[in-house]
């Protein structure tokens, strides 16, 4: 050893120990954002898997769009709710039609359309719906949840780096991943391959849901000085600029005809949503979010007035830096610019996020065990979490199914029950193994068995089901068909 | 026309991966395939670019290159036999004194300090910078969770207990005041 590497080593250990603080502070928080975010990725897909009888639109011509916006005014005006109106097309990915009114308290109600326009009550998708807001604020009530969040990607976003600083092999074991020996290197090599090679896709999904995350918190504090107090001026250089308040009543713009205008603007144009603000008062504004292929922010804003008038571009395709990385952020965030493949691409990168944390735990467990201050007690806790989480999903998804449990409560009931349960359990990890086998087979059989009309996207995910469960059973198979040490002093690493 | 450029830019991500393998096994001479790889990620990021424009690219290349590696990897995958070990005897730990202390003072540089540090950057930059509104807010808004998960790292790795916490508040008033000052 010699003298100057010693001030390098001591800061990589302490690196590490700081790395080491923030898993276990933020560990199971992260987990639990990473895993639902994972998820999230393919919320649309679990939406058509859950409601299959929602009715498809295949595409929206401008006609099409313009009774659509009609329908969800009116309907809109009768719920009280006609402050704002969005109507989203069907997109390749998504081939539904949705209305969504909020007054001006911020009080929403959203319907479904059919092919023709018509407003048909929302086919809820409970699960989904639970599975976006457990990723976007774990439930907690606004603004906090959201700002909670923001805090644990940015703690996810602190962990890459110390993580990146703090393991000086990981380039130089690149390549390596050893299986089956020692518990905590396997563990070791499999944290580090993830954090290596999936390093670029870390920093993007952390730093922008850490942003999305604290988004309102960070424009209140930066519009504080930086736009002396002035909010909306703030909001408006990002977001556009806002409808011009003229209470004074107006008719409703026709829709159609402004498609058919944007159509000889662009041609070939593909509306994805069609907002209208201030409604039917004469500063009402109407916005069309267009696709934008080839760009990373999937679509542009274009703003109309309520006579048909083009405003304006948002500039989320051709703008300022500014306006163009607003843009990318969620697209960024939820690999929603590639179609189904590459959001198979993000589900899996995420799933790999997640196991990224479970196994950063598990070797601070292991490294404990190995000093000889094993933790039993906080080893099964944490398989209770990494373990119990697919479990509990697929519980409130399978209460959400037969209609015996709403999803939230169904979540936190199993979550609690096994958090009580797993100090005191003996083999938690197998228990939870055989558990998430037995839901998802039954998830994927009762859908099958329960939901009509049999579509593609349905049939695809339970078919996905089904084979996760018979992976889960060849993983417990394989598990049990490993020999035990029978010595009483020494304990076989599986 | 694009699923053919896709196939082929996934293909190119592939032998990159394979050649910077080959420049992990050796010990010596290992610009060649360095360099070729390089070269094969450039050809796959040109194709991702042709096919869905350079925005959308860049991401892809990075994501393919991942997905690839974990194949790769995977493939490679060392099997070993269950290791045995012995249960070891906890060695006698010596806690810090005052060690709840010492959380909290970690805990409020590394949490409320460190992000007002990170704020006060992200302010001064938003009221400095000679660049359009949109541009100077989403700057600093990524500018402030980048520095706050910084010196949330430095808080917690650093043997001093005052002094990190102490210079971010220094920062924190410091640019906080000045921005303030320029805003004026």
């Amino acid at each position: 050893m010699n003298a100057p590497a010693m001030p390098a080593r001591n800061f990589t250990r302490q690196l590490l120990a700081s790395h080491s603080l923030v898993g276990v502070i933020f560990g199971a928080l992260i987990y639990l954002i990473c895993l639902s975010g994972a998820l999230a990725v393919v919320a649309d897909e679990f939406e058509q898997w859950e409601r299959p009888d929602a009715p498809v639109v295949t595409q929206a011509d401008p006609a099409l769009l313009g009774r659509a916006a009609s329908n969800a005014y009116s309907a809109a005006k009768a719920a009280k709710l006609d402050h704002a109106v969005f109507v989203s097309a069907a997109t390749p990915e998504f081939p539904r039609m949705t209305a969504l009114a909020i007054d001006a308290k911020g009080n929403h109600r959203d319907w479904n359309l059919d092919a023709r326009g018509a407003v048909v009550p929302r086919a809820t998708a409970s699960w989904t719906t639970f599975l976006r807001e457990h990723h976007r604020t774990l439930h907690v009530p606004a603004p906090f949840g959201i700002w909670i969040v923001g805090l644990i990607g940015t703690a996810l976003l602190a962990g890459l780096f110390s993580g990146l600083l703090a393991h000086r092999r990981i380039i130089k074991d690149a390549f390596r991943l050893r299986w089956g020996g020692s518990k905590r290197l396997a563990n070791a090599d499999l944290h580090n391959r993830i954090g290596v090679w999936a390093m670029p896709f870390h920093f993007i999904v952390a730093l922008t849901g850490s942003l999305l995350g604290l988004a309102s918190l960070i424009i209140l504090i930066l519009a504080m000085v930086a736009f002396k107090g002035d909010t909306n001026r703030a909001v408006s250089a990002i977001a556009g600029a806002p409808a011009i308040a003229d209470t004074r009543a107006a008719p409703l713009p026709d829709v159609a005809t402004i498609v058919r205008d944007l159509d000889r603007r662009q041609p070939g144009a593909r509306v994805e949503s069609v907002q209208l603000d201030d409604v039917a008062t004469r500063g009402q504004q109407v916005r069309l979010v267009v696709a934008a292929p080839g760009h990373l922010t999937r679509a542009e804003v274009w703003s109309f007035d309520g006579n048909g008038r083009f405003l304006g571009r948002l500039g989320l395709t051709d703008g300022n830096v500014g306006v163009r990385i607003y843009g990318m952020l969620v697209p960024l965030h939820f690999g929603t610019y590639g179609g189904i493949i590459l959001k198979l691409v993000y589900l899996v990168l995420g799933l790999g996020m997640a196991i990224l944390v479970a196994t950063g735990t598990q070797i601070l467990l292991a490294r404990r065990r190995d000093q000889g201050r094993a933790s039993p007690r906080c080893e099964n806790v944490w398989d209770g979490i990494v373990w119990g989480q697919p479990v509990v999903l697929l519980v409130a998804a399978l209460g959400a199914l037969l209609n015996a449990a709403p999803p939230l409560p169904a979540y936190w009931a199993a979550t609690i029950m096994i958090l009580i349960a797993s100090p005191f359990a003996r083999a938690i990890r197998a228990t939870l193994r055989i558990a998430t086998a037995i839901t998802a087979g039954a998830l994927g059989l009762l859908h099958l068995a329960m939901t009509r009309p049999v579509t593609g996207m349905g049939l695809a995910i339970d078919m996905m089901l089904l084979v996760g469960a018979a992976g889960f059973v060849t993983m417990i198979a394989h598990k049990r068909g490993q020999k035990r040490c029978p010595s009483s002093s020494a304990v076989l690493e599986t | 026309m694009t699923i053919l450029l896709s196939l082929a830019a996934i293909c190119c991500s592939a032998v990159a991966v394979l050649l910077l393998w080959m420049a992990w096994c050796r010990d010596q001479r290992r610009h060649t395939p360095l360099a070729a790889s390089l070269l094969a990620w450039v050809i796959a990021l040109a194709m991702w670019t042709t096919a869905f424009g350079l925005e959308v690219g860049i991401p892809l290349t990075l994501e393919t290159a991942a997905i690839v590696a974990f194949i790769f990897i995977l493939s490679r995958i060392e099997f070993r036999k269950p290791r045995i070990v012995r249960e070891r005897h906890a060695p006698t730990v010596v806690r810090p004194r005052y060690r709840w202390l010492r959380g909290t003072i970690l805990g409020i540089g590394a949490g409320p300090v460190a992000f007002a540090a990170s704020a006060g950057v992200g302010i001064l930059f938003a009221t400095t910078a000679p660049l359009a509104d949109a541009t100077r807010l989403i700057l600093a808004g990524l500018l402030i969770p980048s520095l706050w998960a910084s010196t949330m790292i430095w808080v917690l790795a650093s043997r001093r207990l005052v002094l990190p916490s102490a210079s971010l508040l220094g920062i924190a008033v410091t640019t906080i005041a000045t921005s303030v000052m320029v805003a004026r």
